[in-house]
């Protein structure tokens, strides 16, 4: 009766933690799951399969890129990882499972690394012979298991040592020959902490937080006290402080800021821009990449040319950032640049946001995106190679069927909604893309069509970034004669207001922005003068 | 056990079964009067002896089956039958030895939709020249913009398929990899330029590994394009300020242009520039390149002008320089082969054979970035008479660049973007006495449809190797994160 009671309170709890993990991931995190999914572009191939496989702990590093695809429909990513925590909890105990949560705090680390435990705890609860099949079991075992988890086939090592006492000694002395081998014949571009740390499980090479240590070392004292402690207060003491790191994990293992950036990523991605402007109302992080994502939504929604001083502006760098190498600063301006018309800068951040990803996986997101430049700028058989390999996919087939039927067919694209618009926008002359000449890039491109207010509204509002007060005042009537305002909108009265009250308005957003720019500025010219 | 051997006999029968499928030969089948649509076009191309299977696809995916029989002009015959035309390596090297100097002729019967057609005979031809280098070296790098990505320098034995990585990505992040340049397809002697936080320049000599910063306070740059003297002593660099801006049109994608550039010999022996005035001036200068006997100096040059607002005006000449190589001097006088001003053209990447008859250069619209360009084409300079003429039969619409040549002159590999004018793709040509070009061929794959249809990656400054590289990237790794660097100094 007590084993069965024991049961329940443990699949009780397992129900709980599962419940928990899901609303977690579903309602307050998943633009973490569509950041995950957006770098990594799974393909059902067999080729794939092999190729991932081919490195050790590159089987658990396929599995977890398998469930990250279902990231793509935000509930059934947040189930599976529901589930996938559920199982840890459940080989590994809860505590390696809610320092698990706070590890995946970092958006660096993969999914693989989760799997990579999960198999090699899997491979030590198989195998509990012990004697002589024991012994064969672990001589097999071991290269198979460190072959699909890589070095987390160490808690498999340390956990039998543990169990079958320390005669088994020698499985560490194979465990180490089987890497030196590895290292020595069949890993000629790999580096000896590679090939003896879970490299493969974090996305930015030679760099791995101290969580991803600690977690096998407490799973592994976790297990030892469970199986030789029979207390009956250890199990609620247990839960008690995998509640606690749980906890403490949540609180600081995701960083406010950051998040934030990446959910704003992910309303661009998703085109929810009215949830934008709602949460920059209420806190908006000062950066760069937050203002282009803002303005983004506002000239969405027609509303930069009233709103825009309404938010935090960055400076010159707040309507489209210069180009920064990593995997996520160029996307909200890449987005900018694509609905501008500017298909050709939206293709090379696009582009460049893919080769930035450091593991060097593909991007489903960026590679769509990359297609779709290619169909509107008639590259088709280019576009073809990128569809041919969206398509491999699951989520982005069904558009790639769509997309293909286009291929070639000049017709089908100039009638397109977005893409036959995106060819009326675009430049039609050739000249070479200036970024410090970005108001006049605008101003070419609305002359260009102008019927492209969004280009007009980018043109007055970097004017207004860089205190061309001259250009803005000698653009306003065209403004107004263009933009389809029925009455001028009240961020350009503000800023002419500004302009010629020479700043003394008080609570001008836009006076407030320039003094926060002279501020600025006169903050970096003595910065310069003391270096 | 049991199961393990039902399990094998299954999976036996299942491969029999799918064998079956296309096992049986052309039956009655159908005339066609023109040659298959094959994939790679190898139609017509001069291959040479030894090299890997031209293995190739049915251009259009749907047929059930492709039936290919080789006959060798001087006899042999080979036959293959399945989804594509896949031939056994040896047999294949068995053939073209067997056939040197004489021709191949395949016979290609494709069945679609259950009906089987021949099409018409087509030839490749098999050159008396061997190709005996071990394979090709080259950089795979996506064709982006601004970021080099999952990057690497590998090789390929041209023999068979095999690839294998002088140096991945993977062992040196965040560091950009530019071209090794070997000295005359030496695996032993060759440079690699380093950029990023860890950057330098490699001296490769004999398994020794020397790591340079090749800025000094006379010169401007650290060193970029090179080119080894025959002697392996010295190696001839140019320092560049290289940029690269965007175009917003449908076109060309990229200009990369240099706001300055200077050309000089780094004596390998000593760590030390060897500068001459003539090839520090104000103009342009870049691209060197030894002649065969080592005594000449190839370079480009071209005149200052705004970039990048004027970038369609930098045309550059080709010009030479003598160079003693006992002495490390230069001579005095600079010799224009080819005036950019009057011909209207730009001149780069000049790279003469190794029998000292032949510069091959690209010839574009103006620039000196050719790959980016959808013009350029690759041009020979006879140098006995400093006649020119196109290769017009390795020529595409599209660019041709990053050749060179075969150790015996006869052969040269180059990367072409004819297939999708985005992407670079390794092609090896025959080259006659007359300095015409044979019809070029993709670098085998097993399955190159799938294979290069596949390939998201462009193939960067190929050129030969005598041999395998075989250099320690481990060592690399350390050397290059350790960060210390041999300081050059001017002589």
């Amino acid at each position: 009766m007590k084993k069965v009671m024991g049961r329940s309170v443990d699949w009780g709890l397992s129900v709980l933690v599962g419940i928990g993990v899901f609303l977690f991931w579903y309602v307050a995190y998943p633009h973490a799951l569509s950041y995950q999914e957006q770098y990594q572009l799974f393909l059902w191939t067999w080729d794939y399969f092999v190729e991932r496989i081919s490195v050790p702990g590159g089987f658990a590093d396929w599995l977890g890129e398998f469930i990250v695809q279902f990231y793509y429909i935000e509930w059934l990513g947040a189930l599976l990882l529901a589930l996938l925590f559920v199982v840890f909890g459940r080989l590994a105990g809860w505590i390696p499972a809610a320092l698990l949560l706070w590890l995946l705090g970092d958006p660096s680390v993969l999914l693989g690394y989760a799997m990579s435990i999960i198999l090699a705890l899997a491979a030590y609860r198989m195998n509990t012979a012990e004697g002589k099949y024991g012994v064969i079991g672990d001589l097999l075992l071991v290269p198979l298991v460190y072959w699909m988890t890589g070095p987390m086939v160490w808690i498999y090592v340390a956990l039998r040592i543990i169990r079958c006492g320390w005669r088994s000694w020698w499985l560490a002395v194979w465990m180490v020959a089987i890497q030196l081998f590895v290292f020595r014949f069949l890993m000629s571009q790999w580096t000896l902490e590679m090939t003896f740390l879970p490299a493969l499980n974090y996305r930015t090479p030679m760099m791995m937080p101290p969580l991803m240590w600690i977690i096998p070392i407490v799973t592994v004292i976790v297990l030892t006290i469970q199986s030789l402690l029979f207390r009956k207060w250890l199990k609620p003491v247990l839960a008690i402080v995998a509640l606690a790191l749980g906890f403490v994990g949540v609180t600081i293992g995701y960083d406010k800021e950051m998040y934030e950036l990446i959910r704003q990523d992910y309303l661009v991605r998703n085109e929810r821009w009215d949830e934008i402007i709602d949460r920059a109302k209420d806190y908006q992080v000062h950066t760069p990449f937050s203002s282009v994502c803002v303005n983004l939504a506002l000239s969405q929604k027609r509303e930069l040319a009233d709103r825009m001083f309404d938010f935090w502006q960055s400076g010159e760098d707040a309507l489209i950032m210069p180009r920064i190498r990593d995997l996520t600063s160029m996307l909200p301006s890449a987005e900018t640049f694509w609905r501008l018309g500017m298909v050709n800068s939206a293709l090379r951040y696009f582009f460049d946001t893919q080769e930035s990803i450091l593991n060097g996986r593909m991007s489903g997101r960026c590679t769509k995106r990359i297609a779709e430049c290619m169909i509107v700028n008639g590259h088709y058989l280019t576009a073809k190679k990128h569809l041919d390999l969206l398509k491999k996919s699951l989520f982005y087939r069904s558009w790639v069927v769509e997309a293909e039927a286009l291929l070639g067919n000049e017709t089908a694209v100039n009638s397109h909604s977005v893409y036959g618009k995106l060819r009326q926008l675009r430049y039609k002359n050739d000249f070479l893309y200036s970024h410090f000449e970005l108001y006049k890039m605008f101003g070419l491109l609305f002359m260009n069509n102008t019927k492209n207010t969004m280009a007009l509204d980018y043109f007055m509002g970097q004017m207004l970034l860089e205190g061309q007060m001259q250009g803005f005042q000698q653009y306003l009537p065209a403004a107004e004669r263009y933009s389809g305002y029925s009455e001028m909108p009240i961020g350009y009265q503000d800023a002419m207001r500004c302009i010629q009250m020479q700043g003394n308005v008080p609570g001008s957003p836009y006076a407030s922005y320039v003094k926060q720019m002279m501020a600025e500025r006169r903050k970096n010219e003595s910065y310069d003068e003391a270096h | 056990m049991k199961a393990m051997m039902r399990l094998t006999k299954i999976l036996g029968i299942l491969g029999i079964l799918g064998l079956l499928g296309c096992s049986k030969g052309p039956e009655n089948p159908t005339k066609v009067d023109k040659v298959p649509n094959i994939y790679p076009d190898y139609v017509g191309v001069t291959i040479p002896v030894g090299i890997a299977p031209l293995d190739f696809n049915y251009a259009d995916e749907d047929i059930d089956c492709m039936d290919v029989v080789v006959r060798g002009s001087k006899g042999g015959e080979l036959h293959s039958n399945g989804d594509w035309a896949d031939f056994d390596i040896d047999d294949w090297h068995q053939l073209t030895e067997q056939n040197a100097g004489g021709e191949l002729v395949f016979t290609v019967c494709v069945k679609k939709d259950g009906q089987w057609q021949q099409y018409q005979d087509f030839k490749m031809f098999v050159s008396q020249h061997r190709l005996d280098e071990y394979g090709v070296t080259y950089r795979r790098i996506a064709p982006g913009y601004e970021v080099g990505g999952d990057i690497g320098i590998y090789q390929r034995d041209i023999h068979n398929f095999k690839e294998t990585a002088i140096l991945a990505e993977c062992i040196v992040p965040g560091q950009c990899m530019n071209c090794h340049v070997a000295n005359r397809a030496n695996p032993n002697t060759f440079n690699m330029q380093l950029r990023g936080s860890c950057g330098g320049t490699l001296i490769y000599r004999d398994g020794k590994q020397t790591y340079l910063t090749t800025k000094t306070d006379s010169t401007v740059a650290n060193t970029s394009y090179s080119y080894w003297h025959p002697d392996g002593d010295y190696c001839a660099f140019s320092t560049n300020s290289i940029h690269q801006s965007f175009f917003v049109g449908t076109g060309q994608r990229i200009e990369v242009y240099d706001t300055f550039s200077n050309v000089l010999v780094l004596d390998t022996r000593t760590n030390e520039l060897v500068l001459c005035p003539l090839l520090q001036t104000d103009d342009w200068e870049t691209y060197p390149a030894f002649s065969a006997d080592g005594k000449t100096l190839y370079y480009c040059t071209a005149k200052p002008y705004r970039v990048p607002a004027e970038w369609d005006k930098v045309k550059y000449s080709l010009c030479k320089i003598s160079f003693d190589a006992k002495t490390g001097t230069y001579g005095n006088q600079v010799d224009t082969l080819l005036n950019a001003r009057e011909l209207d053209k730009s001149f780069t990447y000049p790279r003469p054979s190794y029998d000292g008859k032949w510069l091959m250069y690209n010839v574009t619209t103006c620039g000196n970035f050719p790959v980016n360009h959808p013009e350029a084409d690759l041009w020979l300079m006879n140098l006995e008479t400093g006649e020119t003429h196109p290769l017009v039969d390795a020529n595409s619409d599209d660019t041709e660049s990053f050749h060179n040549w075969s150790l015996n002159s006869r052969w040269l590999v180059f990367s072409s973007r004819r297939e999708n004018g985005v992407y670079s793709m390794p092609y090896i040509a025959y080259i006659d006495e007359n300095g015409r070009a044979g019809k070029p061929f993709l670098l085998p794959q097993r399955n190159p449809r799938k294979y290069y249809l596949e390939e998201m990656d462009s193939y960067n400054c190929i050129d030969f190797t005598s041999e395998k590289v075989e250099i320690d990237a481990r060592e690399m790794h350390r050397k290059v994160f350790d960060n210390q660097r041999i300081q050059v100094k001017i002589r």
